[in-house]
């Protein structure tokens, strides 16, 4: 009974809007060793804990009345990185839900319990889930972190042992390699999974890795097949509708995601990205009813955002509602103060009053959110930005403000489709978002080019303040930073060395290593750094 | 059956469960805990009949350890049939297969409960891979399956109302497995008699 005792020690918390139903989970849990039980009824009470305790266990029922869900709970917290990745999330369903919940995971629950279970049947599940949290920690912490490298190193580790976790390894592996665009590892990993068994989830992976490789024919390939064969696998639908836009379809891509909410309509990201792409296609009665019935059902709970506020005021604005539009733009300042929510209301705000020909508030509202430093900002709060500028004819700044999205975020396809919705809302044609998209590439390889051939003529002071002003606009993009890192080295071998010089071609070369530690630059940047060691 | 047929049956299943927890606190009630989960398991049973009647099943199909599972459920039987030897067997089991847990979960659970309430003293459950299939085999020391039972498995029917229940539980796991499709080839429940009953679920 090794577990019994180790679990007194436990954090739990229990999720379920049903008093009888949370009492004898208690009991249950009680009867088997777990001491440090707290209990909640819904999801408000459950972020509240969960954001000030480090609970070990998270047990909920799917079912969580009102129309909330114990998976909006889920990817509410993960969205947000709230959930440590060690900390075991148990989704209880019934019969009846649980297809919903399989249908809807795209970010998965540790474990389903079918209801009703007795405690027997849970502390033998439980046992199971503890011993592939032990096997999985030194993952889960290097996750936390994020520190990828790490992650992709312990899977490695654990892959060789082939053990009947390998299956979910490659998944992580390969989930991982995708995050830091290694797109042709993760390809292979998906493939190898493929050989074992055609599972949905690895199709997708595979797509996805494909059109991160430009092979967008390969992918739509996949991506359509997949569709067919399973019909309700709702993580499919959404790439195919970023298929679509990046096809500049965006007709199609709107129907294709209107079809994955109508399989699955609980899930929030989908319905913030559907309200969007229904504004940039112009049906924006559609979108005001979609925004206002999920703001409405989502009144008391956390998982609303700005954005859900910013929707719905834009939907209305571009109906001339704008007295509406600035009434529920009050009620989100009432609810959200953080910066970017502020940036992002702000911005909504200087539509609405550019929309009911109020200039000067519409441009003091501008100035707002245009306050902070806009060069850091996450790429869904620079959009919003984006299209308060365009509307308010700051045209420049908003051209700016997307192109830094698309330069910071290089071949990323669905941030494509971001700025080309945006592009599409303020009014503008297709092919002048396309322009943008190519000018924005032409930039980087620009800025690339002529950093280069002027540290190759010897002009490193040139050519460090160039490369360095874009490595620090864009701290994602690889080619620029990984050619800051050179351009330093060389610089540093070639002319004088100053110590801040080597720290920041060491940091930039970190970054580089944390992106990607295969880069072919790497070795370019390290042979330089040799020559000043032998020069010292 | 109508909304409120449904919402009632829903119902009276968790009540049973509450019941069943209830009792497992104040301990020594093995039997009627077993007797609980089980009367609930089969309006589970039911409910999903219904829906696959109505609007057919998903099932969600991952890599699962086979092992696992067996120990798991011979766990968890373990107590509530307490006269019963419970052996299972997983040598020959492989590492990794693919299936729904959950489901796969509730058939075996469905025939578990049949071994141990037919068997006199013994059960054994087993898991091995076979031609392509993994094979999940529950044997008993009972009477085994009257010839009617293994009749109408065969021809995919509900059995009469029997000293063995209705069946319901064997035609939902047969659907469960056919639903675990590979390579074209669909799984499948296989009811034998061979000192006792045999019940053997194939998942490609």
């Amino acid at each position: 009974m090794a577990v019994i005792t180790s679990v007194s020690n436990m954090k739990v918390l229990i999720v379920d809007d049903m008093p009888e139903i949370r009492k004898q989970l208690q009991m249950s849990l009680g009867t088997l060793g777990f001491e440090k039980l707290q209990v909640v009824s819904n999801i408000k009470e459950a972020m509240e804990r969960i954001t000030s305790i480090r609970f070990d266990v998270i047990l909920c029922d799917y079912n969580l009345g009102d129309g909330t869900n114990g998976q909006q709970l889920l990817e509410y917290l993960r969205t947000n990185d709230l959930l440590p990745r060690n900390c075991l999330f148990i989704m209880i369903t019934a019969e009846n839900s649980y297809e919903s919940v399989v249908t809807a995971a795209e970010c998965m629950p540790d474990d389903y319990l079918l209801k009703p279970f007795t405690a027997g049947q849970f502390l033998a599940r439980f046992e199971k889930l503890l011993e592939r949290k032990i096997l999985l920690e030194t993952i889960d912490t290097a996750h936390d972190k994020r520190n990828w490298f790490k992650v992709i190193n312990e899977c490695d580790r654990i892959l060789t042992l082939k053990n009947k976790y390998y299956i979910d390894i490659c998944k992580i592996k390969a989930a991982t390699l995708m995050l830091i665009d290694r797109a042709e590892e993760a390809s292979k990993i998906y493939n190898e999974v493929l050989k074992i068994r055609e599972l949905p989830w690895a199709q997708l992976g595979l797509a996805r890795a494909k059109a991160k490789l430009g092979n967008f024919e390969l992918s739509r390939e996949i991506s359509s097949k997949l569709m067919q064969d399973h019909p309700h696998f709702v993580a499919n639908f959404d790439f195919m509708s970023e298929l679509l836009m990046h096809d500049n379809q965006p007709e199609l891509a709107l129907e294709t995601l209107k079809q994955a909410s109508a399989i699955c309509p609980s899930n929030l990201n989908r319905t913030r990205h559907l309200g969007a792409m229904a504004i940039a296609n112009g049906e924006h009665a559609e979108a005001e009813a979609l925004l206002a019935k999920t703001l409405k059902k989502h009144r008391h709970s956390p998982v609303r955002q700005a954005a859900d506020y910013a929707l719905l005021s834009r939907a209305l604005s571009e109906q001339n509602k704008t007295k509406e539009a600035l009434t529920a733009l009050k009620e989100a300042s009432s609810h959200f103060q953080d910066e970017y929510s502020s940036i992002v209301i702000a911005a909504s705000k200087s539509i609405a009053h550019n929309k009911a020909g109020n200039h000067e508030e519409a441009e003091k509202e501008l100035n707002k959110a245009l306050a902070g430093n806009t060069k850091v900002l996450p790429p869904a709060i620079s959009a919003a930005l984006a299209e308060a500028c365009f509307v308010g004819g700051k045209e420049e700044v908003a051209n700016t403000l997307l192109k830094q999205i698309l330069q910071n975020n290089p071949d990323d396809i669905r941030l494509q489709s971001r700025v080309k919705m945006v592009c599409a809302s303020v009014g503008k044609s297709i092919s002048e978002s396309i322009a943008l998209i190519q000018e924005s590439s032409k930039e980087i390889i620009k800025i690339n080019n002529e950093g280069v051939s002027k540290a190759k003529a010897g002009q490193y002071k040139e050519a460090i303040e160039l490369i360095i002003s874009a490595a620090e606009r864009l701290p994602n993009n690889l080619s620029i930073i990984s050619n800051a890192a050179l351009i330093l080295a060389a610089s540093i071998a070639n002319s004088d060395v100053t110590e801040d010089m080597l720290k920041l071609c060491l940091q930039y070369r970190q970054r580089v290593v944390d992106l990607n530690p295969d880069h072919p630059k790497l070795s370019q940047i390290d042979s330089m750094l040799k020559k000043t060691k032998e020069l010292a | 059956m109508n909304e409120l047929d449904l919402a009632v049956i829903h119902d009276a299943k968790n009540n049973l469960g509450g019941l069943a927890l209830r009792l497992e606190k104040l301990g020594n009630f093995s039997s009627e805990i077993e007797m609980l989960m089980h009367t609930s398991n089969r309006l589970t049973n039911l409910l999903l009949w219904h829906k696959h009647q109505e609007q057919g099943m998903r099932i969600n199909i991952e890599a699962n350890s086979p092992s696992d599972l067996i120990s798991e459920i011979s766990n968890e039987y373990c107590p509530l049939f307490p006269h019963i030897k419970i052996e299972s067997n997983t040598e020959k089991a492989p590492m990794i297969w693919f299936y729904d847990e959950l489901y796969i979960r509730l058939a075996l659970e469905n025939a578990m409960h049949n071994a141990c309430q037919f068997a006199k003293n013994k059960v054994q459950i087993s898991v091995e891979e076979s031609n392509g299939f993994l094979v999940f085999k529950l044997c008993d020391d009972g009477p085994g399956f009257s010839k009617s039972i293994i009749e109408n498995h065969s021809a995919n029917k509900f059995s009469d109302l029997s000293r063995r229940g209705t069946g319901l539980g064997l035609v939902l796991s047969s659907s469960i497995a056919s639903m675990h499709i590979n390579k074209e080839k669909n799984g499948n429940v296989s009811l034998h008699n061979s000192h006792g009953a045999v019940f053997e679920m194939f998942i490609p």
